[in-house]
């Protein structure tokens, strides 16, 4: 379903993923984890072409590169980005019939973050700072995406909803089968939704074999 | 000049027609972000455009919405063409690009119809209205721009579109990723800014007389009128236009050299109240966590 082959993106002069291998397949879910700045937000902003890219990005057979990004969301990409990614002087409700017309959909994005539906009404800007990542999150998966792309999705929340996020996605990834790549900080979390791990390092995806206990990640991660 | 109904109506008039260039403004202004200095110039653009098909022959009201029309897809493809590419750029360069789109429209006009004042026919017919102080053309220019005022207020409140333009202008990285195709959001706006631009042009020329410098004064007065009304709403835009006129008026029948210290006063009462209400009598200050 996506696959990038040599991937290349910077700003300026810096390099920031040099030549990155990965590939999902349909349904499938991918953890992301690395150090501050190892590229992470990079590669999810390449794949909606927010940066300029050098390599290969397929997604269900067309290629990314070039794209808007209105036409890759369109395409079935639904990005809740580390910032901004909200419309703050909107209403609730109004920041959700942006991505979804239809009421329905806007109902399971309800549903999925009761907080929210109390707050229908509230302007955006408004919100708390965990409030808004609920409503991040709520905007991409009211878009029905194939493919979810969520980038510390789990950063500011309490933790017991944090550990709750991953749960019910996968729950709704078990309904509607899209596939996920998740940014994380923690890959105790991320080990919730079930899916493979990979480091950031060098510009490159390394996959790691369990989340957890994995002595690689202990040393390159958390230095230890 | 005392106060008398005949002041009262005549800023009431003058007002319709600085509400509708504010209604115009803050239509750009909440789909774009801009503020669009040439929104005047468009408008005796399109004025001279349903003039010359008049001259040829044409109907008023088959001129009236070709003028529109056409109106709408010239806006359309300068907003595309002039405007989306500032979309990264700097206030200055803002500024400078609608200044000088500006100077190329309004030299236009003086090279293709010359800068002579030209007659220009009124929908709404010549004469009083029965029994009030004001003439039918002016009571028609009042009725088209409350309508309007209304009528975009509900279309931005009401329907997807509206919608859209909103997030468009607030947020364009969300709405792109949201799958909203921005560019061409924008260019709706600014083709159905400069459609109301067309409507209040030919509904000013028939009181001002059309020349290439007819909208100077109503765009200096329309956009004090939406910045004291708040930009952000075409409901206060408007609202705050037809102040600017009754304001006008009021400095006429009270001053002894009404005429002369008119506008400074008018224009000083308006400071006084963004000093107080600096996003406008109707705007929301920017929400922000306290
Ligand atoms: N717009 C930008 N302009 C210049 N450099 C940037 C920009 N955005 C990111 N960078 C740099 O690119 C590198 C990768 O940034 P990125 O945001 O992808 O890191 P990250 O892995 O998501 O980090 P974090 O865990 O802190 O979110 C960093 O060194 C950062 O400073
Ligand atoms: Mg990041």
């Amino acid at each position: 379903m996506l696959s990038i082959k040599s991937l290349s993106t910077g700003y300026g002069g810096a390099r920031v993923l040099r030549g990155l291998d990965f590939a999902l397949g349909a349904g499938e879910c991918a953890i992301v984890v690395g150090p501050n700045g190892a590229g992470k937000t990079t590669l999810l902003r390449a794949v909606m072409q927010l940066v300029r890219t050098q390599g290969e990005i397929v997604f269900d057979g067309a290629a990314l590169r070039g794209l808007a990004p209105e036409e890759i969301a369109r395409a079935g990409i639904a990005l809740a980005p580390q910032d901004g990614g909200f419309f703050p002087q909107m209403s609730v409700e109004d920041n959700l019939r942006v991505a979804a017309p239809r009421a329905q959909a806007r109902a399971r994005a309800y549903a999925f973050f009761p907080a929210l539906a109390e707050r229908r009404s509230q302007l955006a800007a408004l919100l708390s700072g965990g409030e808004r990542r609920m409503l991040v999150i709520a905007r991409a998966l009211a878009l029905a995406p194939r493919l979810l792309l969520l980038d510390e999705a789990s950063a500011g929340l309490a933790p017991r909803l944090a550990h709750d996020l991953f749960a019910r996605i996968a729950d709704w990834r078990a309904q509607d089968g899209f596939a996920l790549l998740a940014v994380e900080q923690g890959p105790g979390l991320a080990a919730l939704a079930g899916g493979r791990v990979y480091l950031m390092a060098n510009g490159r995806l390394a996959p790691l074999a369990q989340a957890t206990d994995d002595g690689a990640l202990a040393r390159l991660y958390f230095g230890v | 000049m005392g106060l008398s109904a005949e002041l009262f109506a005549s800023g009431l008039a003058t007002g319709a027609i600085y509400a509708l260039v504010a209604l115009a403004l803050a239509l750009i202004f909440r789909a774009t972000g801009h503020i669009n200095f040439a929104q005047g110039e468009m408008a005796t653009a399109s004025t001279f455009a349903g003039w010359w098909m008049m001259q040829h022959g044409a109907p008023y009201w088959l001129a009236f919405g070709a003028t529109l029309i056409a109106s709408c897809a010239a806006g359309a493809a300068i907003g595309r063409l002039v405007a989306q590419p500032l979309a990264q750029a700097s206030p200055l360069a803002h500024i400078a690009t609608f200044v000088g789109l500006y100077a190329v429209i309004n030299g236009l006009d003086g090279f293709l119809f010359g800068y002579e004042p030209r007659a220009f026919a009124s929908p709404f017919g010549a004469g009083p209205f029965a029994g009030t102080a004001l003439s039918r053309h002016q009571l028609g220019m009042i009725g088209a721009a409350a309508a309007l005022m209304v009528g975009l207020q509900l279309f931005f409140r009401f329907t997807r579109a509206g919608l859209l333009l909103r997030a468009s202008a607030m947020e364009p990285q969300a709405a792109r990723l949201s799958g909203v195709r921005v560019a061409r959001v924008q260019a709706l706006g600014w083709g159905l800014a400069a459609a109301i631009g067309a409507g209040a042009g030919m509904l000013i020329a028939p009181a001002t007389l059309l020349d290439p410098n007819m909208m100077l004064a109503p765009l200096l007065y329309g956009f004090a009128g939406a910045a004291l009304g708040g930009l952000a709403q075409p409901f206060g835009a408007a609202f705050g236009g037809f102040a600017v006129g009754l304001l006008d008026a009021l400095a006429q029948g009270l001053l002894p050299d009404g005429g002369a210290l008119k506008a400074p006063l008018a224009l000083a009462f308006i400071l006084a109240a963004l000093f107080f209400r600096p996003a406008g009598l109707f705007g929301r200050p920017d929400a922000a966590r306290a």
